[in-house]
């Protein structure tokens, strides 16, 4: 069977999470075909990844750089045969984000026809639909507070023409379209389920609309243009999960996030992120010292200042504790690390905390202290929490992003920035050897039920082949889902630090 | 913006004294109030924002989870609480910060550029003594030519690697470029030599002009351009030299007779009779006294 994986500057060009997730699920799928077609900046991008034998094409789709060839500038907008419907595109996007999608689902599949045609790219970029965006903002002007300009305009139809550009290269041939992630690495997929009725899938690792309204906020636009833009983003990802017969988030958490942008909850399958449990076999006792360990890279996000204030409020009651953070900052966010060492000091802790700085075996931070702490302010699905718990190690975490629902009942969940909240947790774990093997034990046998690459290689190969079946699909999560109900009889409040420890309960 | 709310001295107080506990207790803790002091912290996020969902964004990115919203605000998760953050605060968009300008250089560089231009005018003095013989003109035109597109093509071979950040590339165009660019030029000049039977000075000369061009070109797009002053300095230099000595040899053999005698003369001796200037004065001498 034929699969194919649509994606945006991730593998097989760049390196990070999505990339290892797409490698482990071809690697471990090695009885399909896997065809890829990779959004990439300029295609001038070296191909990263040594492909596994099982992919039998590379596509790539370069969004910048010159444009698709066939695109003059002589196309017609308007409506009607052969036009360009640019002015309907922008009066829908005008509209509030949860009105005509409909409308916003034909137009980009006639944009499609027109991509095909060769005449989308050079209608977009034209004068004259620089013009009939200037014409739609007078008409309705949003705010008082930020008059568009004509640069605006110029600017946001070159995003959009820009964005577009998969709608004019041919579509993808393959029994079953994935895409790794939503938005316009999402194009692809939907072409090639309007041109050939291919089955399509949408996997999102994080929530594409909301990393692009994190980031909207540094980028350099004015408003009107990011409010035009970010509607085209939203209702573009309306329509992936829209057209999708199935979704498949990494999480439950991303799933709140699909819920709101339109998504059919039916339709919505969790399959977790999973390590391979080989590379983190289960570890053989623990340090003599109370330590605890902390890995991942050092950025003010991880909070490890909090982590910092509850270590000194740890020491005050176990005078003999140590902490060890492994892990370096990225390039040009050394000032971070600096300010943590200088934190210590003021702290008085320095001497009982250690900076470690890269290890070579991941797994070596994680036996390094009896428990593992995570302290981000933001996460998706930390990866460090699910190799930690598959290694055995008792966790604590932050109650952020998908935390809660890796570790389970598994480890103690603490609000995030809360040092004495997080020291409370932690004195727990420390002051109790029975209480670490009892929850290391359950959070291993937790990790390797939900979480592993073959769990997740398995429910793929399930799905891909009802996909390329064309048979109904059992959707939802069937019964599955790990028991992560908040409000459970299991939320317990240490002082006023609020825990969840279902084992220590149970 | 979310580094600011992570120093908020509000939300680290409450954690000092027990994470959300104290509004975990109470569900009704006044909800409104806590929403408007939220709104303040979050007041540029929300006078910014395009979507609720932006906000709602923010918030997560700050930490905040839909069980500490229903603790803290009273509201069923982030996206509700977004929501009325939305709607309270009115949009008063920040404008962004103003892009820097991509075009901008020092004002020396352009200066130096004008003055690159010219100096070459002046070496040709310097090389006057081997400018003879028939076909000059042409030959230098030639030459001038030739090596001129070639160089603007080459230009722009280098500038389109240079826009892709690409040194190492760029380096190598110029070079191959600037080879072959003289190949052209020698081929030129020995055609110069056969039509035109031009001098075999003027012809080396010839090529050296276009090789200056060629190596300019080079120069300039990698923005070494001091090393063209270093370049141009003995034919500058040599030409001065000559024109100051033909100068001191001028006045030294009484020859020189410029209109600075006269005005002297007229200036400060206005009225000395029966002085005749050579030439017309250059203004009445009457009025100025």
């Amino acid at each position: 069977m034929q699969i194919a994986l649509t994606e945006e500057g991730t593998y097989p060009h760049h390196f990070g999470g999505v990339s290892v997730w797409c490698d482990q699920l071809i690697r471990g799928m090695p009885d399909y075909d896997f065809r890829l077609v990779a959004l990439v900046a300029t295609g001038s991008e070296p191909v990263r990844w040594k492909l596994p034998g099982n992919v039998t094409s590379l596509v790539t789709v370069p969004l910048w750089g010159p444009p698709p060839p066939g695109s003059g500038p002589r196309a017609r907008l308007g409506r009607g045969r052969g036009a360009v419907p640019v002015g309907d595109l922008i009066d829908v996007l005008l509209e509030p984000p949860d009105q005509q999608q409909d409308r916003f689902a034909s137009v980009l599949r006639e944009m499609f026809g027109c991509g095909q045609a060769g005449t989308l790219s050079g209608a977009l970029a034209s004068e004259s639909a620089v013009q009939v965006l200037s014409d739609a903002w007078r008409d309705r002007p949003e705010s008082a507070h930020s008059v568009p300009t004509l640069h605006d305009a110029v600017t946001v139809m070159q995003m959009i023409e820009h964005a577009l550009r998969p709608l004019s290269h041919p579509p993808v041939r393959a029994d079953v379209v994935h895409a790794v992630t939503n938005g316009l690495g999402a194009l692809p997929a939907l072409t090639a389920k309007w041109q050939y009725g291919t089955p399509m899938l949408v996997t999102e690792h994080g929530i594409y609309m909301r990393e692009q309204f994190l980031h909207s906020r540094s980028a350099p636009y004015r408003w009107p243009v990011r409010r035009l833009f970010l509607r085209f983003l939203r209702r573009l990802c309306a329509l992936g999960y829209h057209e999708a017969q199935m979704i498949t988030p990494g999480n439950v958490y991303n799933k709140r996030w699909e819920e709101q942008l339109g998504a059919d909850l039916s339709k919505v399958r969790t399959v977790y992120n999973g390590v391979d449990p080989a590379d983190f076999p289960a570890l053989a006792g623990e340090p003599d010292v109370p330590t605890i360990s902390w890995a991942g890279r050092v950025d003010p996000v991880k909070d490890l200042d909090t982590l910092l204030r509850a270590f000194a409020l740890v020491r005050e009651q176990i005078p003999a504790a140590r902490l060890r953070i492994f892990g370096s900052p990225p390039a040009g966010g050394e000032a971070y690390l600096e300010h943590l060492q200088l934190l210590a000091d003021e702290l008085g802790i320095s001497a009982s905390t250690s900076f470690e700085g890269r290890v070579d075996k991941i797994r070596d931070a994680y036996a390094a202290g009896q428990v593992v702490v995570l302290c981000s302010i933001t996460e998706g699905f930390p990866y460090t929490l699910i190799e930690a718990m598959t290694c055995g190690r008792p966790c604590v975490g932050t109650d952020v992003g998908g935390v809660t629902e890796a570790i389970g009942d598994t480890g103690l969940a603490v609000p995030p920035r809360s040092p004495a909240g997080l020291a409370e947790a932690c004195l727990t774990l420390l002051g109790d050897a029975g209480l670490r093997q009892k929850l290391g034990a359950a959070a291993r046998l937790r990790a390797l039920e939900y979480f592993t690459v073959d769990r997740a290689i398995s429910a793929f190969d399930e799905i891909y082949t009802f996909l390329g079946s064309g048979r109904p699909l059992l959707t939802a999560d069937p019964g599955q889902t790990p028991a992560i109900a908040p409000g459970a009889g299991w939320r317990h409040r240490f002082g006023g630090a609020q825990l969840m420890a279902l084992g220590a309960a149970g | 913006m979310s580094a600011e709310s992570l120093r908020d001295p509000r939300l680290l107080a409450q954690q000092a004294a027990g994470g959300a506990g104290p509004l975990l207790t109470e569900g009704r803790s006044e909800p409104a109030d806590s929403v408007a002091a939220l709104c303040a912290d979050f007041s540029e996020v929300c006078a910014s924002a395009v979507d609720p969902l932006e906000i709602a964004s923010a918030l997560e990115f700050d930490g905040l989870s839909d069980q500490a919203v229903a603790d803290r605000y009273g509201l069923p998760d982030v996206f509700a609480l977004a929501q009325e953050m939305f709607q309270r605060v009115p949009r008063q968009p920040a404008e962004p910060e103003p892009l820097s300008d991509p075009w901008h250089t020092s004002r020396l560089r352009p200066a130096l550029h004008g003055l690159l231009y010219g100096l070459p005018a002046i070496c040709f003095p310097a090389a006057a003594g081997l400018l003879g013989g028939p076909g000059v003109l042409p030959t230098l035109v030639a030459a001038l030519l030739v090596a001129w597109g070639l160089s603007q093509g080459l230009a722009y071979l280098g500038y389109r690697r240079l826009g892709m950040a690409d040194t190492g590339q760029t380096r190598r165009v110029l070079r191959a470029g600037l080879v072959a660019g003289l190949a052209v030029v020698a081929a030129a000049m020995a055609a110069a030599a056969m039509l035109l039977h031009a001098r075999a000075d003027v012809v080396i000369f010839g090529a050296g002009e276009g090789a200056y061009m060629l190596g300019a070109c080079v120069l300039m797009v990698l923005g070494a351009d001091r090393w063209l002053l270093v370049a141009l300095a003995p034919g500058v230099l040599g030409s001065a030299a000559g024109r100051i000595q033909d100068e001191i040899r001028a006045v030294l053999a009484g020859e020189f007779r410029g209109p600075i005698d006269q005005v002297t003369h007229l200036r400060f001796d206005p009225d000395v009779e029966g002085f005749a200037p050579r030439g017309l004065p250059l203004w009445n001498t009457h009025k100025i006294a």
